[in-house]
């Protein structure tokens, strides 16, 4: 029951489209690390493309010196995408990683880009991951993100 | 056409204004100068072969250091991490900053006299430079934050070995390039941070970015200072098939990651070699790369021939190292009762004396504060700790942290006291390895769950400048500070030691007390590679600041001492001497 209600805040917050499409969000076992409340998967489409967009040429300026084009890191800076990725980030809220890259990164200059500029790098990172982009841009409401779990795959893998 | 034309007034007047400024008077440095630089000279990046970090001045003593005052300071860019080692020759201060910028300065006043801006200022046809500012294309790797550590000076000419994986030279008296030979492709993560070395009139000089999976494997290099001709290259990885070569478990040479070359080396005239050490291997974790032997020539010594490049010997610190204790850094030459020897410290804090004629293990002195392994004194070998060697998914508990109590900050000696004066990071981490993709462009360090912790024996304290006697390995003193040693040492002739800490303090230090005698506030961290030497009968001591620097001055401080902040820019250089 508390998990449909949060779905459905969601969903508002979101929009009713971001969750109402083909995909709605199958309320699986969000993973023994996963924050308690989270009702939600980087699945759901909580992202807009058009966000992921504006965030490739802002990841190229901000953080690609250092997590490189690819995002996959270097010696110094941790990959930003796929297994490595996940080992680090599987199960831990959206919250989490935004307010990670937004008041630690890039290290020389931390909290120096707009808020919105974060978001869009963020939304890149996630459609380099793989996950879908929905119809409503991602917002800075730590309440809305902290809801979002990120995952490997619903149901396992 | 307008643009065009406009792009060609102001190469033009580049040209023009490079001419005006330059070095008077240019004496070209022999290969004499390097091997015995005169006193008031720092022509090497730790003044000597031997990298002792020490200068045999005597202006500035234990009783007149408290007066030292502020001679001149100058504002570097701001464009990347700052771990400058400046060169003196002849009153000249050649100063590296990020981005393969290089500044020559009146040493005395601070005054310019000429720079090299890569993609600016043109080359001695007057033809364009290539730009060393941003990430090339197609880049899985990427520049990083920068750094330009080490420059060279030999005969007209200043070395350096840029962050796009090329090595440059530029003429002395102008600032103009002369040459620019590209040794590897930065598309596929080759970059330097370390500059080169000259020995026997050849340049040498040793590449990083080896942490990704790709074809071709990190490499060190002679090349021929007057035209750029690369004389030789030898790789630190041992291939299948080569000596050394099933040390790797049945990985293709692909999967051979790591063994960077990333901190300059060290040369020996009497025995005719080239000490450079390289990096753990990549990923970091034995069980992550999926390799269970040495992995030569990861973690090692190598003694090279600078004519050929030939590999004399070679000795491996930490054969199958798995938990990125990096044993990469300088390599201090010093004869202990006749015995010609090499010490190096590597991020676990041990003490290693090895021969530098034969490459014979002599003795390890653990400084006792990591976790890890156990070294046997008078054999070298270490056994891993039960529980100590990291699965993937399984959290350990280990000091140090991937940062080390030691990095590139150069510990320096003192033949009047005989003691080493090593800048130690204390840190501990929670750390749980984990995969990475078995793929070309995959690889990487490998990616850990990481929670800093302070360590247990620090007292609260981030920082520790150590005194060590190079005979015993023991302490003679210890002076720690809240925030990190951030800085290399430098030790001079008036029985000082000088160091900086990440809180913007720069210290000098009796030599024999550790007592502090005078101190200064600076506009951020200090960092980089202090230096001394004299101009106009007068002896100065040069402190590099900046920021960008590793992770021990990144998230340690953030995490471990969070109420101390610092500007995150200001790099610069600030120059000491005595009031008139
Ligand atoms: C100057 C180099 C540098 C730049 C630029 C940089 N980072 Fe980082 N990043 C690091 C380093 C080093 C770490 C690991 C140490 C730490 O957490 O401080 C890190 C850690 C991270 C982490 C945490 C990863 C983990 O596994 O815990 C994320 C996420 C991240 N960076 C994202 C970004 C984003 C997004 C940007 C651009 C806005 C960026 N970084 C810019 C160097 C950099």
């Amino acid at each position: 029951m508390r998990t449909r209600l949060r779905r459905v805040t969601l969903s508002l917050l979101l929009s009713a489209t971001a969750c109402g499409g083909a995909s709605a969000p199958e309320v699986t076992s969000p993973g023994p690390a996963a924050a308690p409340d989270a009702s939600f998967s980087v699945w759901d489409g909580v992202y807009a493309a058009a966000q992921a967009g504006r965030g490739v040429a802002q990841y190229a300026e901000a953080c690609s010196s250092c997590h490189a084009e690819d995002l996959r890191g270097n010696s110094n800076a941790p990959s930003l995408v796929g297994v490595s990725f996940l080992f680090v980030w599987e199960g831990r809220s959206l919250e989490e990683l935004f307010t990670t890259i937004r008041t630690r990164m890039p290290t020389n200059a931390p909290n120096s880009l707009p808020v919105s500029s974060y978001l869009d790098i963020v939304a890149y990172i996630l459609e380099r991951n793989g996950y879908p982009a929905g119809s409503s841009e991602m917002e800075a409401d730590p309440a809305v993100l902290s809801r979002i779990a990120i995952i490997a795959r619903e149901g396992g893998a | 056409m307008k643009r065009l034309l406009l792009g060609v007034a102001v190469a033009t007047l580049c040209v023009s204004a490079q001419a005006q400024a330059q070095v008077d008077g240019f004496r070209p440095v022999t290969e004499n100068m390097l091997r015995e630089p005169a006193p008031e000279d720092w022509p090497n990046w730790r003044r000597t072969d031997n990298a002792w970090g020490y200068s045999p001045l005597t202006q500035i003593t234990t009783d007149n250091v408290g007066q030292l005052q502020l001679a001149w300071s100058w504002a570097m860019d701001d464009t990347g991490g700052q771990e400058a080692a400046p060169l003196v020759h002849d009153g000249v201060m050649y100063l590296p900053s990020p981005r393969g910028v290089i500044q020559a300065l009146d040493a005395a006043t601070g005054d310019l006299l000429w720079e090299y801006r890569p993609g600016t200022t043109p080359r001695v046809d007057g033809s364009p430079t290539t730009e060393n500012s941003g990430l090339p294309q197609g880049a899985f790797a990427g520049v990083g934050r920068g750094v330009q550590k080490n420059i060279a000076i030999y005969g007209d000419m200043i070395y350096s070995a840029t962050g796009t994986a090329s090595i440059v030279a530029v003429d002395a008296r102008t600032g103009l390039q002369v040459w620019e030979t590209q040794t590897a492709d930065p598309a596929l993560g080759y970059f330097y941070t370390a500059g080169p070395i000259v020995a026997e009139g050849v340049l040498v000089t040793g590449i990083t970015g080896c942490d990704r999976f790709k074809e071709g494997v990190c490499f060190i290099t002679g090349h021929d200072p007057r035209t750029g001709e690369e004389l030789w290259r030898t790789s630190t990885v041992a291939l299948p098939g080569e000596p050394g070569g099933d040390t790797w478990s049945d990985l293709p040479p692909e999967f051979r990651a790591g063994s960077d070359a990333w901190i300059a080396g060290s040369y020996d005239s009497q025995t005719g070699l080239v000490y450079w050490a390289t990096s753990q291997a990549k990923p970091w974790a034995r069980a992550v790369r999926g390799a269970a032997g040495d992995a030569l020539y990861t973690n090692s010594s190598l003694a090279l021939d600078p004519q050929t490049g030939e590999l004399v010997w070679y000795y491996q610190y930490l054969p199958g190292e798995t938990h990125d204790m990096d044993e990469v850094f300088e390599s201090v030459l010093i004869d202990v009762d006749g015995r010609p020897s090499l010490f190096k410290m590597g991020k676990l804090g041990i003490l290693w004396q090895i021969d530098r004629a034969t490459g014979e293990f002599i003795q390890a002195t653990d400084i006792g504060y990591q976790n890890i392994l156990d070294v046997d004194r008078w054999s070298g070998r270490i056994t891993y700790r039960p529980g100590m060697i990291p699965e993937m998914g399984v959290e350990i508990s280990m000091c140090p942290s991937t940062s080390g109590f030691k990095s590139w900050r150069a510990m320096a000696y003192s033949p009047q006291t005989e003691v080493l004066y090593i800048p130690i990071t204390f840190n501990c981490e929670n750390a749980t390895f984990g995969p990475t993709e078995q793929v070309l462009g995959g690889g990487g360090t490998g990616p850990v769950r990481r929670i800093n912790t302070p360590h247990p024996a620090s007292g609260g304290n981030l920082g520790e400048l150590l005194a060590l006697d190079i005979r015993s390995g023991e302490v003679v003193w210890r002076h720690r500070t809240r925030s990190p040693i951030n800085t290399a040492a430098l030790t001079t002739a008036g029985g000082l030691v000088f160091a900086g800490d990440w809180d913007r303090h720069m210290y000098a230090y009796d030599a024999e007390t550790g007592d502090i005698l005078w101190q200064s506030r600076l506009p951020t961290s200090a960092q980089g590679f202090p230096i001394s030497y004299m101009v106009g009968g007068r002896q100065y001591v040069a402190m590099p600041v900046g920021s960008g620097g590793s992770s021990w001055s990144t998230m340690l401080p953030r995490d471990l001492i969070p109420e101390m902040r610092r500007p995150n820019n200001g790099n610069s250089i600030h120059v000491f001497r005595l009031p008139d």
